[in-house]
């Protein structure tokens, strides 16, 4: 079930109530463990053993890393993660590697073309790994404790509001806060319900606005230039709002239930350079990848070429973990480029101080993440092609009225949403405001995202990763 | 108690306001037709038929018509003033009918009448009759019940005027939403453009000179007279006699048929037939000279030309037009 589903509505209000009727801890995590069951076995129960057949290889893992000899530590760790890792490229990478391969093998003459595999990926998966992952490894180094507690740990790897697209949490974050009794007062329901109406209303007015008209026009049929580039604004926009939308309501909903989740995002399109950026977008998995990945292929530590590769190793890797498709690693591709060339160039230039090299800072990052945009959005071969064609043409057409009036209708609203924010400091600083102004700001976005209920619902994005 | 009291009232009289505003401006709400591009023709054209008074050629028929005929090349070869009021086939000879007849009782008087039929009009069925009293309720506008009305309100306006809610298919990628579509058929005289091919060529030129397409394979069955068209046509007979048959011309609309000669005849033969039952003259029948020869580079689809296509059939009908003396005089 989709948050913004009406099954997902009734089904968060019967565990809200549950929760809240039972005190004890240990009863309230049975609840949630059950709960995310539910919650995931509603989209494919068949799928449901293989995430809890991980988690539970996670659960074994943790006090085999923990314990013993260096050796033996480390065997357990590469197991788990070749275990862990496999699982993921079958579902998400074989037919992505079978096809090229098949591909170059054909483009060579030495096989015919091969034919998809019907294999399902499930949904999560992506999410579900990485945050094991990142405990077994915490754990093997030092760095937190095995989980003995089986429900627990089982709630924590499994806690619906952020199972399907995240946030990646640490354990030291969020197991943590299972081992304890968690405490609701009336400003976290205050806060979690601005939360989620907040999220409803930027998935369900804004991203799925943006979502309507870039699906019109990343098509094979598309001949304008002008099209392309508001399209690809316009999805940057839409990719922000849809899961920053998913983000509010999982926020929401976990603080609700008296869990507090990291956020992910910390206003990303007033970065002024792109590792800026890189810090202020999909927060957790950035994390994920500068300390799972960048750090253990070497980091920064070795030569000034080597940092360079490693920075595009985990960009590049980072691209393919969002999709098994071209796109995504010529997107992950080209973000190392752009980082690599930034590490090199900003050391001689230095950071930007005043107002103008912030300015172009600004308009140079924003231009790299909306090429970006462009590849991450162009996922098929015809629309890719249709749409590189179409930048020779740049023919005014009515369409573009339409296309600019959207485009700077959400530049706007992003504008007036993150501006006081970034005033303020704090990306979610709204929560810091007075009851009377949270309770009709909910009120207000409640009654927006009923508005935009429309008959066609389009799912989040992060969904498919 | 106090943290949902707050959302539910302020969620309460935003519903209210929204009531108050829907009941008392019905009109910020939209049409649940609104994303039909058929509808959207229709609605355009018979608000301009009945706002207009000026232009002393009307042009009534299919969407042939609407998306093959530039008014305003007509205008500048004839010297005269022209206006389309073109809609769809699926309103027929009966919605014809009731078109002229407004047309022949509004104030500014019209000289000349082209009614242009495309032939695969001839193949009427029961479930296009559905868009008559559509036709003729054009400004009945349905919109959601007045309970939604709120949720509806602000989605109306949001759709009009901050973002869009894109029409289907390739009138997305050309006019984007349905008001960019009817501005579209006000700003050119009851014309539109077919998005649906000759967007990459930018001139007439540059599609004359690359290669021929070939034309389509048309089951000429579906060109055929059914009975229901030929009762459909007792109508259009009866306003043409009101309006003065002199007025009108028949004319064919196009389609990519190539020197099928066995086909021509056919379709000749039909219009024919039709003007016969109309009460119109034989001289009154125009073939324009490229009714027939325009290949598929032209068309987007059998029935409509693209932008190049409605530009070179056009010049070809000013032409005809100028040597049956429908001219400025």
């Amino acid at each position: 079930m989709i948050f913004t589903s009406f099954e997902f509505i009734v089904f968060f209000c019967l565990v809200f109530l549950g929760y809240h009727a039972v005190r004890r801890v240990h009863l309230q995590n049975i609840l949630i463990l059950l709960a995310s069951c539910v919650f995931y076995a509603w989209w494919s129960w068949k799928f449901l053993f293989l995430m809890l057949g991980l988690s539970l290889a996670g659960y074994i893992a943790g006090p085999l890393v923990h314990n013993g000899f260096a050796k033996r530590k480390r065997m357990v760790l590469f197991t788990f993660l070749a275990a862990v890792l496999i699982c993921l490229a079958f579902f998400k990478y074989f037919n992505f590697i079978y096809l090229s391969l098949g591909e170059i093998l054909a483009f060579f003459g030495v096989a015919a073309k091969a034919n998809e595999f019907n294999i399902i990926l499930p949904i999560a998966i992506s999410f579900h790994t990485f945050q094991l992952m990142a405990y077994v490894i915490d754990v093997y180094r030092d760095e937190y404790p095995p989980e003995r507690n089986f429900v627990d740990f089982m709630a924590f790897s499994f806690f619906f509001p952020q199972l399907i697209a995240g946030p990646i949490e640490r354990a030291s974050a969020l197991l943590t806060q299972f081992n304890k009794p968690r405490t609701v007062t009336l400003r976290h329901l205050e806060n979690g319900f601005l939360l989620v109406a907040y999220g409803f209303f930027v998935k369900l007015a804004l991203a799925d606005s943006a979502a309507a008209i870039c699906n019109s026009i990343f098509v094979d049929s598309q001949v304008s230039g002008a099209s392309v580039v508001f399209g690809t604004l316009l999805f940057g926009f839409q990719i922000y709002f849809d899961f920053m939308g998913y983000s509010l309501i999982a926020k929401g909903t976990a603080l609700l239930l008296g869990f507090e989740l990291i956020w992910n995002f910390n206003l990303p399109y007033w970065a002024i350079s792109p590792s800026d950026f890189w810090r202020r977008w999909h927060v957790s998995l950035s994390r994920w990848l500068r300390d799972y990945l960048y750090i253990s292929l070497g980091g920064n530590k070795g030569s000034r070429l080597a940092t360079l590769r490693n920075l595009f190793v985990t960009m590049v890797l980072g691209g393919l973990w969002h999709g098994a498709s071209w796109n995504f690693v010529l997107w992950g591709a080209w973000h190392g480029l752009v980082l690599a060339v930034h590490r090199v160039v900003v050391p001689a230039a230095g950071a930007p101080a005043t107002k103008a090299g912030k300015a172009a800072g600004w308009l140079f990052t924003m231009t790299c993440v909306f090429i970006g945009w462009f590849f991450f959005r162009a996922s098929t071969m015809p629309v890719w092609q249709a749409t590189t064609a179409s930048l020779g043409n740049w023919e005014w057409m009515p369409v573009h009225a339409a296309q600019l009036k959207a485009t700077l209708t959400l530049s706007a609203l992003l504008y007036l949403f993150e501006f006081p924010q970034r005033k303020g400091g704090d990306a979610l600083c709204f929560l810091n405001t007075g009851p009377l102004a949270k309770g009709m700001l909910t009120g207000l976005f409640a009654f927006l995202a009923l508005c935009f209920h429309a008959k066609i619902h389009y799912s989040f994005i992060y969904f498919a990763f | 108690m106090c943290s949902a009291a707050i959302p539910a009232l302020t969620l309460g009289l935003l519903w209210l306001g929204g009531l108050w505003l829907s009941s008392a401006r019905p009109d910020l709400l939209e049409d649940i037709h609104t994303p039909n591009v058929d509808y959207q023709i229709v609605k355009a054209q018979m608000r301009r038929l009945t706002e207009l008074t000026d232009g002393d050629i009307a042009i009534l028929g299919d969407s042939s018509a609407l998306m093959g005929i530039d008014p305003a090349i007509l205008e500048k070869s004839l010297g005269r003033g022209v206006e389309s009021y073109a809609t769809l086939g699926y309103v027929g000879p009966q919605g014809y009918a009731h078109m002229l007849d407004l047309l022949a009782a509004r104030p500014g008087s019209v000289r000349n009448v082209l009614l242009v039929f495309h032939p695969i009009q001839f193949h009427r069925e029961q479930f296009m009759e559905v868009w008559i009293p559509l036709l003729h309720n054009w400004n009945t506008r349905q919109v959601a019940s007045p309970t939604l009305a709120p949720l509806e309100l602000a989605r109306s306006l949001a759709n009009r005027h901050l973002v869009y809610s894109p029409l289907p298919g390739t009138y997305a990628a050309y006019y984007g939403s349905p008001e960019n579509f009817v501005r579209t058929i006000h700003e050119n005289k009851g014309s539109a453009i077919d998005p649906g091919t000759g967007l990459r060529q930018r001139r007439l030129e540059d599609v004359e000179n690359s290669p021929s397409q070939g034309y389509a394979n048309i089951d000429l069955g579906i060109l055929d007279i059914t009975d229901l068209y030929r009762q459909s046509l007792e109508h259009l007979r009866e306003s043409i006699a009101s309006l003065g048959p002199e007025k009108v011309y028949l004319v064919l609309g196009p389609l990519p048929l190539g020197n099928d000669a066995q086909a021509q005849q056919r379709i000749i033969g039909s219009l024919r037939e039709v003007a016969q039952r109309l009460g119109l003259p034989p001289a009154h029948v125009i073939l324009p000279s490229r009714s027939f020869t325009l290949d598929n580079r032209y068309f987007s689809s059998t029935t409509h030309l693209n932008r190049h296509g409605k530009q070179a059939y056009t010049k070809a009908l000013a032409q005809d037009l100028a040597f049956l003396g429908v001219r400025e005089r």
